[in-house]
């Protein structure tokens, strides 16, 4: 086997840069929090809370460096939840 | 010795994963309606609840999930002292964690807030699906870090005996897979929670 470094995964530097983004998010949805958005609150809380969460798909879980169908698959999973709140929210907009 | 297909291992932990993101996303859906039914409920629930607290795990999540992603960069680059130790660094404040879980919650039960007490059952309906929801979401978020510990010890052993080597690093790949996901979890359980009020 070659010692030749395997580069599926970030380097050092990389990974440390998203750690310090997430930290950065994490205060700001704090920060945003404080502010009133009216009807808006939970859809910026969100807005941060889903960057983040890319974030760790892409780089910490490696997704950038998988082949393209680990991305559709894992972006499928999220249209089929996103499918079910949005009917939901669709039937209880309108019941109450 | 058996043929060994990495992509095929980590396409599994995907699906399980995926399944796993279902579990909680139904969860979230519940916490979602009750929260459009009763948001002055949900309001007041979550100002009970500890921003410090909240914060403080969010940012111990984040590090130790950055500390398995190093782990597994280390030992992509030769490096299997420092992939084991960070990988004992994970570990570590994943515990951290659930201590600090732990101290949340005696706080809460100390003053009476847990499900079906005698305080939280005066309260109003909205107040008790919100308390309902933070015990159950927390909770099964709770077991599994306390999961995630236990998978990242194997896979510390693992490393240890050399059953994980720089050529042969499936198991840590997925088990780091499964940790990232309790992390990916919280992102969205925290400001659910301690930002709502």
């Amino acid at each position: 086997m070659t010692d030749k470094p395997n580069l599926h995964s970030g380097s050092f530097t990389l990974n440390t840069c998203v750690l310090a983004v997430l930290l950065v998010l994490t205060v700001l949805t704090v920060l945003l929090s404080r502010i009133d958005f009216g009807v808006f609150d939970v859809l910026v809380t969100i807005v941060v809370a889903s960057v983040k969460a890319f974030l760790i798909v892409y780089y910490f879980m490696h997704l950038k460096y998988e082949k393209t169908y680990f991305a559709g698959i894992v972006l499928l999973c999220f249209l089929i939840l996103g499918l079910a709140i949005g009917m939901t929210f669709f039937d209880i907009g309108w019941r109450y | 010795m058996h043929a060994k297909d990495p992509e095929a291992a980590k396409l599994g932990m995907w699906l399980f994963l995926l399944t796993e993101i279902l579990l909680f996303g139904g969860l979230f859906l519940l916490y979602a309606s009750y929260l459009y039914r009763f948001p002055a409920e949900f309001h007041a629930g979550g100002k009970q609840l500890s921003l410090f607290f909240g914060t403080v795990n969010t940012a111990i999540l984040l590090i130790s999930s950055w500390a398995v992603a190093m782990s597994i960069s280390a030992l992509h680059r030769n490096r299997d002292s420092l992939s084991r130790k960070m990988l004992l660094l994970t570990i570590g404040l994943g515990l951290v964690f659930l201590v600090n879980k732990g101290f949340e919650w005696h706080g809460k039960i100390a003053v009476g807030l847990y499900p079906d007490s005698p305080v939280l059952n005066t309260k109003p309906d909205g107040e008790v699906l919100f308390f309902g929801l933070y015990y159950l979401m927390t909770g099964l978020h709770g077991i599994h870090v306390l999961i995630g510990c236990c998978l990242l010890l194997f896979a510390y052993w693992w490393l240890r005996i050399g059953k994980i080597h720089r050529t042969d690093y499936a198991l840590l790949e997925n088990v780091g897979l499964y940790w990232h996901l309790v992390d990916l979890i919280w992102v969205f359980l925290f400001p659910l929670f301690y930002l709502i009020a």
